[in-house]
């Protein structure tokens, strides 16, 4: 009996059985390394602790943080300077050509926990309320700012004792969420 | 001879149910992929020592403490009562 007719289509079949799983093997790979890594947690608490570094040296805070008896109010401007940030880092900032970082560190006293006795903050104000929203992991809400909150405690060059809370928070949502 | 194909047709079945039970294996790796994908995310512990369980930011407390101890308790309260942002 003559198969060569057969043999002719099995080939052209393993051929396109070949093509199949090797478009599979690339959409999966496509898929899986397409997806970008969210490194912004992480990249907060770099944030929280280069500025922790910078308001505590071994427990203590500086003395250029007070004047007399009350904090320096100088320090509001050209804090983030001070301690060794750097925002204007970023080549695209987005549409609206916005900061893509934020931070407010709180110093309070023991006896008002609930009262900031002196603030701090630079970058972008917008990302502070995202901080506060509930997240689910719906992709509305991953692009929204991924934030850190960090507490310790430090005292003076009086002995003075200080808790100080640091919110850091940042954007860069169009680098870590796939849009 | 000729009218009497039933082995070819038996064959040929054959062929296509494992071309759609290949088919299927591969959507379903693909789906899993882009499961995958999906819940890629990075965790990484910011400890001061490997050995102990200290993050960075607590061994500064630590050696506030060893300064000023007093207050410790409401210390402690209100470290751990941090909002977890994430």
């Amino acid at each position: 009996m003559d198969k060569r007719g057969t043999d002719k289509m099995l080939s052209i079949y393993w051929f396109l059985v070949l093509t199949l799983v090797a478009g599979g093997v690339f959409a999966m790979v496509y898929i899986f390394y397409g997806a970008p890594h969210d490194v912004r947690e992480i990249e907060s608490e770099l944030l929280a602790q280069k500025l922790a570094d910078c308001i505590s040296k071994r427990g203590v805070i500086p003395s250029y943080f007070f004047v007399g008896e009350r904090f320096n109010e100088n320090l509001l401007k050209g804090f983030t300077e001070r301690c060794n940030i750097n925002f204007d880092v970023e080549e695209d900032y987005g549409d609206e050509n916005e900061i893509q970082y934020f931070y407010r560190v709180n110093f309070y006293l023991i006896r008002d926990l609930n009262n900031p006795v002196f603030s701090v903050y630079d970058g972008n104000l917008n990302w502070e309320s995202e901080c506060y929203i509930k997240k689910d992991n719906s992709k509305e809400y991953q692009r929204l700012a991924k934030c850190t909150e960090s507490r310790f405690y430090a005292v003076d060059s009086k002995d003075n004792q200080y808790l100080i809370k640091i919110l850091s928070a940042i954007g860069k949502s169009k680098k870590n969420v796939k849009q | 001879m000729l009218n009497s194909k039933k082995a070819q047709v038996g064959e040929t079945v054959t062929w296509i149910v494992a071309t759609i039970v290949l088919i299927a294996i591969l959507l379903i790796f693909i789906f899993a992929s882009s499961i995958l994908a999906k819940s890629k995310s990075l965790k990484v512990n910011l400890k001061a020592n490997s050995e102990e369980d200290v993050s960075w930011i607590d061994s500064k407390t630590q050696m506030a403490y060893s300064l000023n101890n007093a207050n410790r308790n409401k210390i402690v309260t209100w470290i751990s009562q941090k909002e977890d942002l994430g």
